[in-house]
């Protein structure tokens, strides 16, 4: 796959080789990316992990309810779905905690010990901020500490691969999502507005591509990939109405299946703000959630399903006490799902804080009793067999953070 | 005078301050003088037609036949219609750099269209609150930006009301909406690291309460309704503001003028115009000029002009955005590939006005580098080429990059006979895809 063309490179300028978060991080490992990389890597296990980051601040006490606690219904009765076993009420975790009644599927997972949830987790920061507490997950670690690309990123970087087929991670959507971006190569995918390019054609550009060092390798990535995905699609349509996220959570269910298929499927939800009419909003994130997983599942197939773990990401919960909009402001503590074969489900993994005025965070937000790297860790050393000087890479600044244990079956 | 681009600063100029060449273009001598001579004067787009009055009948319309949030058709048309139309004002305009700046400010301040109270104003916004303002001080535009209806109700300002207000203690319930106070100090003025606590958001969410939106005639648009405005004094950042419907405006003014403002904004501003590392010293001359200026924006906009690293070729990737009009512009694209070029942003993942979060999109190149994104690229370029078989190439290349064309562009251009080959090559080029 290599287009090393010695006349073109020799008039090439190539463009600048430094991104911000490459020269925090050190320039060298990008400038031969391009030539250093095998173009064809597939991943030699079949462990399989989806990360579903729903950004916007997802309102964990909305999708996994404390309806035991005494003090919720003070702070947000408007919010609180009707009680379990009414009709469209929530569907009880456990005697304190209800699953949003709009997550059915997920709801069959858990009572099948494949679903559970950890509560009241806080991002690195705990800021109330979108923008840096979307990068506080994404990079995981703070920005100040030095870390420079995306933890899928480094998680990508370490996976054992072999000849054929595409990345070992992959991403979903137009853009290149902060989570997988250094130095590691990873593939990307979208739906296409547009006809195919032919081969001859796409062959040219891509060589030209390659007198850029930042240019190059996506786009060799892209016209190497383009036929994998293509091939793995073909005869599977999307159901009508899909939603975009559906239609990578379909996709990516069969792309993980495939051989050649990555390890790592990295998707992005937006919908999550939800400062105003909540009650509706969230209705709409969580149908299309819980259609999603159900998609991804039925596309993996139940082999590949017996070795797959989703995991939901979101930058903050939300605050503990509805706004003046029947809405939620920006809070901190909040709630990830786990879903697939391999995860120990059927509970909700807590140190439940409370909810009474003082026991609130700076008398406002769920307070957070758990690091979201603890429950990532977790999954990377339970699922993907990580070392703890594996893990230590991919989050080098989690000192005194233990991965959590018993997250998946052993 | 010449039509082709042989000064490599005049192509750098065109490309990195502008939109793009046109064939058409006046080529100057002087890339300073064409850039400052596009700072002076009135935009004809400013304040023109159709109105905000126009949008927000609209809006009422929609509202009235079937509520939240699902938009009626007309009034997405007219949304559509506002697309198209200042996209081809973008690639038509003969003042690329002004216009830049206008595409600029209008995602600085990051309307998220997306139902039946913001299609009708996403456009407006843009002629009422930007354009007037692109010359003008910051802090004219952080106020016409945060009073007009598309922000207010972007970020949910309309219905946020004070818990002590008349019209919530008539209700018997009602209470703020912190989400215009948070991102206004975060995302439009002193950042992040500005030094606000909760406690300041919770002040300034307190301050805005009432300003709100009206629909009908006479009291159709931006509105300070004492009704539901919180009563009270409200000390934001130290300073204490009476408790009227108006201390708004000077919360405003002094979040404006904050030393950390000058200094985001000169961030952004030489992130934009120099690389996506931008050296420090660059941003502290920016940021001087607004200090000293006052907050004048063309005192920046002269301060980055005057910066060496902003004459350094080809640093920045194209956006989707910038990538669809540099092309449409080099070919002259004739209208109905107008809207194929507006239809194009929403393939590319940039669709126009409707970023995911109020921070509007990134300009970096990491965050558009993905093997997807250059898939796409190629198809898109491919398809929209196709009605141009009859172009020269070679001229287009000369409109489009003139004297930044690398020779490896050049020769693979070569290597193929049909123009619709070549010209699919110069527009996925690396040269064209920087700027």
């Amino acid at each position: 796959m290599s287009h090393i063309h010695p006349s073109l490179h020799s008039g090439s300028h190539g463009g600048p080789a430094i991104t911000r978060r490459m020269a925090l991080g050190g320039i060298g490992a990008c400038l031969t990316l391009a030539h250093l990389r095998p173009a064809r890597a597939a991943v030699s296990f079949p462990q399989r992990l989806v990360v579903v980051n729903i950004r916007g601040g997802l309102d964990g006490m909305s999708a996994v309810v404390p309806y035991g606690d005494p003090n919720l219904a003070g702070l947000r009765a408007s919010l609180i779905p009707p009680p379990v076993g009414q009709q469209g009420g929530m569907l009880d975790m456990g005697g304190f905690y209800g699953l949003n009644p709009g997550l059915p599927n997920l709801y069959s997972l858990y009572q099948a010990n494949q679903m559970l949830a950890v509560h009241a987790v806080g991002n690195l920061l705990l800021t109330r901020s979108h923008f840096a507490g979307q990068e506080a997950i994404e990079l995981g670690e703070t920005a100040q500490t030095g870390a420079a690309n995306g933890w899928i990123n480094r998680l990508v970087g370490l996976l054992q691969t072999e000849q054929g087929g595409v990345e070992a991670g992959v991403s979903f959507g137009a853009g290149n999502p902060l989570i997988g971006q250094g130095p590691a190569a990873m593939g990307a995918w979208a739906s296409s507005n547009w006809p195919a390019t032919n081969n001859t054609l796409a062959a040219l550009v891509e060589t030209l591509g390659e007198t850029d060092a930042q240019i190059g390798p996506p786009t060799e990535s892209g016209f190497n990939d383009r036929s994998y995905f293509k091939t793995w699609l073909a005869g599977s349509t999307a159901p009508n109405g899909s939603t975009a996220l559906q239609n990578a959570m379909r996709s990516a269910g069969i792309f993980i299946a495939a051989s050649g298929g990555p390890a790592i499927a990295v998707i992005e939800s937006n919908a999550a703000d939800t400062h105003t009419s909540q009650v509706a909003r969230l209705a709409t994130l969580f149908a299309d959630l819980d259609a999603s997983i159900a998609l991804l599942q039925t596309a993996a197939g139940p082999a590949t399903w017996a070795n797959t773990v989703v995991l939901t990401l979101t930058e903050f919960g939300r605050m503990a006490a509805v706004n003046g909009c029947s809405g939620t402001d920006h809070g901190t503590g909040l709630a990830m799902f786990l879903a697939g074969g391999p995860v120990a489900g059927g509970r909700v993994i807590a140190d439940w804080p409370g909810l009474g005025q003082t026991q609130l965070y700076q008398g406002r937000d769920l307070a957070p009793t758990t690091d979201i790297r603890a429950v990532i860790m977790g999954v990377l050393q339970g699922h993907l067999g990580m070392t703890n000087s594996q893990l230590a890479t991919i989050f080098p600044n989690a000192t005194g953070v233990s991965p959590m244990s018993g997250l998946v079956n052993g | 005078m010449s039509n082709r681009l042989t000064n490599a600063q005049v192509a750098l100029a065109f490309n990195r301050f502008g939109l793009g060449g046109r064939p058409d273009d006046v080529i100057p001598n002087d890339p300073v003088e064409w850039l400052t001579a596009q700072l002076t004067g009135s935009d004809p787009l400013a304040n023109a037609p159709p109105t905000l009055a126009y949008g927000l009948d609209l809006e009422r319309k929609a509202i009235q036949a079937h509520g939240n949030p699902k938009p009626q058709k007309s009034l997405l048309s007219f949304f559509q219609d506002e697309q198209e139309t200042i996209v081809d004002a973008a690639i038509a305009t003969e003042t690329p750099f002004r216009e830049r700046l206008v595409w600029f400010w209008a995602n600085h301040f990051a309307v998220q269209a997306g139902g039946d109270t913001t299609y009708g104003v996403a456009g407006a916004f843009v002629r009422e609150a930007i354009r007037p303002y692109v010359l003008d001080t910051f802090e004219n535009m952080l106020v016409a930006a945060i009073t007009h209806p598309a922000i207010l109700c972007s970020l949910n300002s309309d219905v946020s009301m004070g818990p002590q207000s008349p019209l919530a203690l008539s209700r018997g319930y009602g209470g703020i909406n912190e989400n215009l106070a948070r991102e206004t100090m975060e995302l439009f003025t002193i950042g992040v690291n500005g030094g606000y606590t909760q406690a300041d958001v919770d002040a300034l969410a307190y301050i805005l309460t009432g300003w709100t939106v009206g629909y009908t005639t006479p009291d159709i648009g931006f509105l300070a309704d004492a009704d539901m405005h919180q009563p009270g004094q409200q000390t934001m950042l130290g300073v204490t503001y009476p408790g009227t419907v108006f201390d708004g405006y000077a919360a405003l003014q002094y979040l404006a003028t904050q030393p950390s403002t000058y200094t985001l904004l000169a961030t952004k501003l030489v992130t934009h115009f120099t690389s996506d590392t931008p050296d420090p010293n660059d941003i502290a001359t920016v940021a001087q000029a607004l200090t000293n200026s006052g907050g004048s924006l063309p005192a920046a906009y002269n301060a980055i002009i005057g910066l060496a690293n902003a004459w350094v070729p080809q640093t920045k990737l194209r956006t989707p955005v910038d990538l669809v009009l540099a092309a449409a512009r080099a070919l002259a694209a004739p209208t109905g590939l107008r809207k194929q070029a507006t239809d194009a942003l929403d393939g590319l993942g940039q669709p126009l006005w409707q970023p995911p979060f109020p921070n509007g999109w990134s300009d970096l190149t990491e965050d558009w580098c993905s093997g997807s994104q250059m898939l796409l690229r190629t198809n898109f370029i491919d398809d929209y080429v196709k009605p141009f078989g009859t172009v020269d190439p070679n001229a287009t290349a000369n409109t489009a990059l003139g004297a930044l064309i690398s020779p490896a562009t050049t020769a693979m251009m070569a290597r193929v006979s049909k123009t619709h080959d070549k010209l699919t090559i110069l527009f996925c080029s690396p040269d064209f895809q920087r700027r």
